[in-house]
């Protein structure tokens, strides 16, 4: 059995990634979580995949992000000959119709609206991890 | 018969001075010497002659040369008769008048002519079927003839017909003279020229008019001939021109205008030559300085085939120019006034989208980390706190509820405010259906009675939109029913041309109507949160979303007696005539 690929957490907001690790840490998650704090760090992993690094079973990305945004982070990867194929779940707390929709135009994955109650949201961290994680058989 | 031959001759000779048109004439080549007159009727010479005391007379074609009795024998019977028939039947009038002026012999033409017999003709005098005004001109004429001033006179006149009507006529008229030089009888002519007096009279009319037409037309028109020269213009041409007073009839318009451009000689010369050129709107600076717009024409005017000139019109219309361009600056400026209104709103909106984009992303994050908090503090930390610290953690988690429901109501607020609706034809009953499904469980919980017997109800609306407006009616209605010894919803509905209106009544705690329309407006609440908890958006919403779609909403309510919201949509006219249909 192979080791376990990471998921990679797009996300600026400290106590957002906290209890993002908490909420996984509290479902046993196998996966070790990489955590880019804005969209210049989670861009910058994607010559380190290019070099041949294990890519992500799973790519959760904030819409909201310093210097470069969601958005173009996810317009990126998804247009990388080599890396559209990895999973990205936009996990935002948006729900405006005018970004659910710009990012399934741009390739999303699935999109998740982030629950403030924090029950709801280990709910929806033991989906990603089943979904995506588990289930979900990225080609390598 | 020699005797009288001689006074015969001498008398006409007397008579007959003159050679034209009467030509007295008279020959003895084979002893018939009588007088004759020769006159002219429509261009041809015609001879009459009279004798034998007016029992006879002869009328021939004859010619100025040649013109003879000799064919007839005036003292044979047949001959005699050949005369009367020549007289009675001749297509002119002829008449003997006495000097008194009495009808001695009239033919039948002239019977004709005048619509009399000839008997009751012949108990008239002249005067009496002249026509007034032109007696007076005859009598002068009878009177210079008897007086010996002229031999003959010819003249227009009009007579008065037996029925009443008037009649042009051309007279002529000679006198014949006894032997002592007494006037005997008159030979008077009388030639129907009614048809060609009225041809003149309506040719005459019609240059009338024509010239009336011309002279006030309420445009500058002018008509030269083939030289420039003016043959008529209307007033407003002389006015247009500054050429009041002036006489331009015959006067060269290059004469009037010396110095009128080579580009209108050529036009001139172009239209004279069979072109019509015209301008719809022409600019022109006059002398100064100020600027005139024209609309103006020229055209050939042909006669007989021939073009005999030009006409030429024009009409001012710098006012109209003015306006025109007065109204295009306005719209120019209305237009950049709306671009600038415009671009105001669209940065307004663009400034109100950032606002809602960072209240959906930002504002909950914060709310977040004290629920995600203060739950592991509940969990993680329970047993460190006593009854008291745990109910301000769970009092804590109850404002961030409240405040998470507060952010999504008015972000949906904002989004129905943002959001393109989509106009459909939509079942409302259908609609009502869905929704009542969705409350199933609460329905049942609550024990609601749900009436809802409702046949198909089409309106023209957003589905979305109206989604939610019943969602959040039918959950007013549950929320404030509860308490209710049997709560009951009841939907119906009126409609009329227009619209339809669903009602929905519950039997709930109902309002005071002086809150009706107050309940309506954003985060406005009648309920303590204890008891019916709410944001206060739900029916801001609903307003917000129906008169988006064209539709009203109003609330009518008794204390203690439920309340009843009537939604107003507009009717989808066509679709429902298919439906009532069976």
């Amino acid at each position: 059995m192979r080791a376990c690929p990471p998921i990679l957490l797009v996300e600026d907001n400290p106590q957002d990634v906290d209890l993002t690790l908490r909420a996984f840490q509290r479902r046993k998650l196998a996966n070790p979580i990489l955590v880019a704090w804005d969209g210049e760090e989670a861009l910058a992993w994607i010559p380190r995949w290019e070099a041949g690094e294990t890519l992500p079973a799973v790519i959760l990305l904030d819409l909201r992000l310093p210097r470069i945004d969601g958005l173009t982070v996810l317009r990126t990867l998804k247009t990388h000959a080599a890396l559209r194929r990895i999973p990205v779940v936009v996990l935002t707390t948006s729900k405006e119709d005018h970004d659910i929709q710009s990012a399934y135009d741009l390739g999303a994955n699935s999109y998740i609206v982030k629950p403030v109650d924090f029950n709801n949201f280990m709910d929806v961290a033991q989906q990603i991890e089943l979904y995506w994680c588990a289930l979900n058989k990225v080609e390598k | 018969m020699n005797s009288c031959k001689s006074e015969i001759r001498a008398g006409i000779g007397r008579q007959f001075p003159d050679r034209i048109p009467w030509q007295p004439h008279y020959h003895d080549r084979n002893e018939s010497i009588f007088p004759q007159v020769r006159f002219k009727i429509r261009g041809s010479l015609y001879l009459l002659a009279v004798f034998e005391e007016m029992k006879n007379i002869y009328l021939a074609p004859g010619s100025a040369n040649h013109c003879s009795t000799r064919a007839y024998n005036h003292n044979t019977k047949e001959g005699e008769s050949r005369f009367q028939t020549a007289f009675e039947y001749a297509t002119v009038g002829i008449s003997i008048v006495s000097p008194e002026g009495r009808w001695l012999r009239v033919n039948r033409k002239l019977c004709a002519i005048l619509g009399y017999t000839q008997d009751e003709l012949m108990a008239l005098t002249f005067r009496d079927v002249t026509y007034p005004d032109d007696l007076k001109k005859d009598s002068d004429n009878t009177r210079h003839l008897l007086g010996g001033e002229v031999s003959t006179f010819s003249m227009e006149k009009r007579y008065i017909r037996k029925d009443g009507g008037v009649i042009w006529a051309n007279l002529q008229v000679s006198l014949v003279r006894k032997a002592d030089n007494t006037p005997d009888y008159f030979i008077s002519v009388i030639e129907d020229i009614q048809r060609r007096k009225k041809a003149e009279i309506a040719l005459q009319e019609s240059r009338e008019q024509l010239k009336l037409f011309i002279e006030y037309a309420p445009a500058a028109l002018a008509m030269v001939d083939h030289e420039m020269r003016y043959l008529a213009c209307s007033q407003c041409w002389r006015s247009d021109y500054g050429l009041h007073g002036r006489d331009l009839l015959g006067v060269s318009h290059y004469e009037i205008f010396p110095e009128i451009s080579e580009e209108w000689k050529a036009i001139h010369r172009r239209c004279l030559a069979g072109e019509t050129i015209r301008a719809e709107e022409d600019r022109f600076v006059r002398a100064d300085g100020s600027v005139q717009w024209l609309r103006w024409e020229v055209r050939p005017w042909y006669q007989g085939g021939a073009i005999s000139g030009i006409a030429m019109f024009a009409e001012d219309i710098t006012s109209r120019k003015h306006s025109e361009l007065v109204l295009q600056q306005l719209n120019i400026d209305l237009e950049e006034r709306i671009a600038n209104r415009t671009a105001e709103l669209k940065a307004l909106n663009q400034s109100l989208e950032g606002f809602v984009y960072s209240v959906s992303h930002d504002l909950k994050a914060p709310l977040r980390g004290i629920e995600g908090y203060s739950r592991l503090l509940e969990e993680d930390y329970t047993d460190r706190l006593d009854d008291e610290g745990r109910l301000f953690v769970r009092n804590i988690r109850t404002g961030v509820r409240r405040m998470n429901e507060l952010i999504d109501d008015l972000l949906a607020y904002s989004r129905m405010e943002r959001r393109h609706l989509e106009s459909a034809v939509l079942d409302l009953s259908m609609l009502v259906k869905q929704e009542i499904e969705g409350f199933r469980e609460e329905i049942a919980a609550n024990g609601v009675e749900i009436i809802a017997d409702l046949p198909p109800l089409l309106v023209n609306g957003d589905r979305d939109g109206l989604a939610m407006a019943l969602r959040n009616l039918l959950e007013n209605a549950i929320k404030f029913s509860r308490h209710a010894a049997h709560p009951r919803i009841e939907f119906g509905f009126v409609h009329d041309d227009e619209y339809i209106t669903l009602w929905i009544r519950d039997n709930g705690i109902g309002f005071d109507m002086k809150y009706s329309e107050r309940i309506f407006e954003l985060f406005e609440r009648l309920h303590r949160q204890e008891t019916y908890p709410g944001t206060g958006i739900g029916l801001a919403l609903i307003r917000k979303a129906v008169h988006r779609m064209g539709g009203e909403i109003r609330a009518q309510s008794t204390p203690g007696e439920g309340a009843t919201f009537h939604l107003r949509l507009p009717r989808a006219l066509e679709k429902t005539a298919t439906v009532m249909e069976p």
